[in-house]
């Protein structure tokens, strides 16, 4: 891959990164935005390694999601998500997006993590392995889980009226 | 067995998503300008640099694993050739008879380990 596919790639893949890691961090854009700007970085250094046995969009979020865990553990005690809510934002989420992170924020973390990625970014279980490095099983679990907690969250508050 | 693919069940999750996620930003928002601006500090080599580095330090994890290697084998033969010529004049003089024991049977081992230090150090010592 050369230099310039990988500066197309980037800008074809920051979107959905950007976005996947802002709702994984409750809608804190801003930490996001820092972990996606490492996540690249990071791409930016080693993307002459970058085999193509993936998809360059599923090699970028493994590395993204890698930064997010690393950035969860240096803080140590992660802030819970009504928190976020209470940092400034430029954008503050909306009604719409609150109800989003409110119905996520009931969930264990790699349970919002594989439901984020399944629903929100259409991935399938494979690439859901690939990039979180969980079994598949694994994921199927946490997926049936996540599914049916998440379904009685939301029919608790009417949103799948 | 967990129910994973869509399903009816899963559809109002999907809508739900689909209807409550944000849309991925553009990159207008000067997020490109700041990868770019980061990106632009590091030289261009610097993927090329750090495959270098990470060469020569595979290299020198090796050479030190081969030298510490070489060390074993030089003290393993120079202690048996010494327990060798120990016991080698102490049965010539005839002062270690034991009972029942031949005294070649007491140079076998050090001899054994002289041999097989001494061909493992040719070995390396050819290659």
């Amino acid at each position: 891959m050369t230099r310039e596919q990988f500066i197309r790639q980037i800008e074809r893949e920051q979107g959905p990164l950007r976005r996947f890691l802002c709702v994984l961090c409750g809608g804190d854009a801003q930490r996001a935005d820092d972990i996606a700007q490492e996540a690249l970085l990071k791409a930016y250094l080693h993307y002459q390694d970058f085999s193509g046995r993936s998809r360059f969009s599923t090699w970028l979020f493994r590395i993204g999601y890698n930064c997010f865990c690393d950035s969860q553990q240096a803080l140590r005690h992660p802030l819970p998500l009504e928190h976020a809510f209470g940092i400034p934002d430029e954008q503050p989420p909306s009604g719409r997006h609150a109800a989003l992170h409110k119905a996520l924020g009931c969930l264990a973390g790699a349970e919002r993590t594989v439901v984020l990625l399944f629903y929100m970014e259409e991935r399938s279980v494979k690439e859901i392995e690939s990039i979180t490095g969980m079994p598949s099983g694994t994921v199927r679990s946490h997926l049936s889980r996540a599914r049916s907690r998440l379904r009685r969250i939301l029919d608790d508050n009417g949103e799948l009226l | 067995m967990y129910k994973c693919d869509m399903t009816e069940s899963d559809k109002p999750i999907r809508m739900f998503f689909r209807k409550n996620a944000p849309v991925p930003p553009s990159g207008d928002d000067g997020f490109m300008e700041r990868f770019a601006q980061a990106a632009g500090t590091l030289p261009d080599e610097v993927g090329d640099s750090m495959a270098v580095r990470r060469k020569a330090f595979e290299k020198a994890r090796a050479d030190a694993v081969r030298r510490m290697v070489l060390r074993t084998l030089l003290s393993a033969f120079v202690s048996s050739l010494a327990a060798l010529l120990a016991l080698a004049a102490v049965s010539a003089s005839g002062l270690l008879a034991l009972p029942g024991v031949p005294g070649s049977l007491l140079l076998a081992l050090p001899a054994a380990v002289f041999l097989l230090s001494f061909s493992a150090l040719s070995a390396s010592a050819s290659e």
